[in-house]
């Protein structure tokens, strides 16, 4: 018998990056749910009171969320040997771009939407499906805002020979159904969410039976069903620090691939749903940044429907509307804040995950918001120049690259920028063509319900107690 | 043991004063008093203190249930008396 294992690429990592060596004050952002004096539904926060989000991680993965002693984290053999079948990424330089837009900029992309399931995600599918693999867990639940987590953890469960079942946003799955063809297609069962499986969902159907449904309310059921039996676990796509983590092959091999070029960003800009290709593209570039004793900066990207760096709070918060998530202090627009219906359904979450907002509150982030029909025509260039269609959210990214190079003088010497396109955007066609017809206008947060949920949000935090003196 | 654990978890987990003296076998995963930050808070005060390494398959409910069930949990780990742990 020989060896079947997929051959590796001398640039692929062999471990990840894990930020918190460098910068261990980025780890204090949760709160014990035993500080909390009142309960947050009567505050209208959640829709149940909350258990905890007990016991669903793998120790092996919540260690890695809490780890500051190790700056590189290596990376099981077996999910090496499934990121040698998609990894290296493409790292190429958008020259087309650049003459388009006549920027003073070296403009180089990332591209993650070459792998089967389409999008970054599968980085860290891959690897929380061996680990729970491993833990005995059977059965993987979970909630999907843009459908790309959805896919991807489809994808690994089938590879780890796990269940999958996923709740996925309403507004979303409607815009998008032949994605949940892909999941079913891997053996994935698929919910419409809010559904009616779950308390939480009822609930939601029965104040508003029309409800989009949100990421929030998504987690919310995938957590409710994953607590019915033993053998079932919840897997999350984004915020927590082990799935940025997971994300950083993605910055690693991009420094690798433009040390082989011969240059270092001066700028690098991603999308910001909760933070994990935000968070996989820049974190080793801090690193290197820090090891080159050179300045970086970096840009997350929002939507401006659901802009929660630039109009959000620095507060504790939680993910999902059971209210069953850890509390963590981080930028958001409130749990119950239901963002209007855009394409990027992956930057609708309420909030950046705790990582990602203290880079945000220290200010080793930029931000900007970005409105869908600026950044659908900045995809469409994209495309035009490149010959590829970024999803929606790797949209938003492209729209602030090319804000951020505009504004670059031109007598100072080219700004060197690199923008993760963190999937494709083949199952958004119809999204693009209404687009291109005109049909699509700018969507910007609601108002009336972002006051709401900030009200709420600001509420929930005066029901949190004081930490107890140190004996 | 039982001491020493529930002085850690009085000390550190419980801050409403309300909630102590910690009684052994009070609930601590019903009550709330342990969430997913203050399970793994234990988690890491319990390897360093019986100089112990807890793997994926000892993170369950019943191991972290209360004083008594973490103490159960550790006299498994004694010399002589380990189980397979992943």
């Amino acid at each position: 018998m020989g060896d079947h294992r997929v051959p590796r690429d001398p640039q692929l990592p062999t471990h990840w990056f894990n930020i918190l060596h460098d910068r261990p004050q980025y780890l204090t952002s949760a709160v014990s749910r035993s500080r909390l004096a009142g309960d947050p539904k009567a505050a209208g926060h959640v829709k149940a009171p909350g258990q905890g989000a007990l016991l669903q991680q793998p120790l092996s993965l919540a260690r890695q969320s809490v780890n500051t002693a190790d700056r590189f984290i290596p990376i099981p053999d077996e999910v090496l040997d499934l990121y040698a079948q998609y990894r290296p990424t493409p790292l190429r330089r958008a020259a087309r771009l650049e003459e388009r837009l006549g920027a003073n900029a070296r403009i180089y992309y990332k591209y993650e939407g070459a792998n089967l399931t389409g999008s970054h995600k599968l980085n860290t599918a891959l690897a929380q499906a061996y680990y729970y693999s491993r833990a005995g867990v059977k059965h993987l639940v979970t909630g999907t805002g843009a459908g790309q987590w959805g896919t991807a953890l489809a994808y690994a469960c089938q590879v780890m020979g796990l269940r999958c079942t996923i709740f996925w946003v309403r507004s979303t799955m409607r815009q998008k159904p032949i994605r949940g063809e892909m999941m079913r297609l891997f053996g994935a069962d698929v919910h419409e969410s809010p559904s009616n499986l779950t308390e939480v969902g009822r609930s939601t159907l029965k104040e508003d039976p029309d409800a989009i449904g949100t990421l929030a309310g998504a987690t919310g059921e995938a957590l409710a069903l994953a607590s019915e039996d033993s053998d079932s676990r919840f897997a999350v796509g984004s915020g927590e620090n082990s799935v940025l983590l997971h994300q950083t092959v993605i910055g690693e091999e991009a420094i690798s691939q433009l040390t082989s070029l011969g240059d270092f960003p001066d700028c690098v800009i991603a999308c910001m749903g909760a933070g994990s290709n935000f968070g996989g593209i820049t974190l080793p570039f801090l690193g290197a940044a820090k090891d080159r004793d050179r300045p970086i900066r970096l840009v997350a990207v929002e939507s401006a429907a659901c802009p929660k760096l630039t109009r959000g709070r620095y507060m504790y918060d939680l993910s999902d509307d059971l209210g069953t998530t850890p509390i963590t202090k981080i930028y958001s627009l409130g749990s119950t804040y239901v963002p209007p219906p855009v394409y990027a359904g992956g930057l609708r979450h309420h909030s950046a995950g705790p990582l990602a907002s203290a880079m945000y509150a220290d200010g080793s982030v930029e931000a900007m918001a970005i409105d869908q029909v600026t950044s659908f025509r900045a995809g469409l260039l994209f495309c035009e120049t490149e010959g590829i269609l970024p999803a929606p959210e790797a949209a938003h990214a492209v729209a602030g690259m090319m804000d951020v190079v505009s504004r670059h003088p031109r007598e100072e010497p080219p700004l060197v920028v690199l923008v993760n396109i963190s999937g494709h955007g083949l199952l958004d066609l119809n999204a693009y063509t209404r687009f291109a017809a005109g049909e699509i206008e700018p969507v910007m947060a609601d108002d009336a319900s972002l006051a709401r949920s900030m009200s709420a949000l600001e509420e929930f935090n005066r029901s949190i107690a004081e930490p107890a003196e140190a004996p | 043991m039982e001491t020493v654990i529930n002085d850690y978890i009085s000390r550190e987990l419980v801050p409403d004063a309300a909630l102590l003296p910690l009684a052994n076998d009070t609930p601590l995963l019903d009550s709330g008093i342990l969430d997913s930050l203050g399970l793994l808070r234990i988690v890491v005060f319990v390897e360093e203190r019986f100089g112990i390494t807890m793997g994926d398959a000892d993170l369950l409910p019943e191991n972290f249930a209360s004083v008594d069930a973490i103490c159960a949990y550790l006299r498994t780990r004694e010399p002589g008396k380990e189980a397979a742990h992943g």
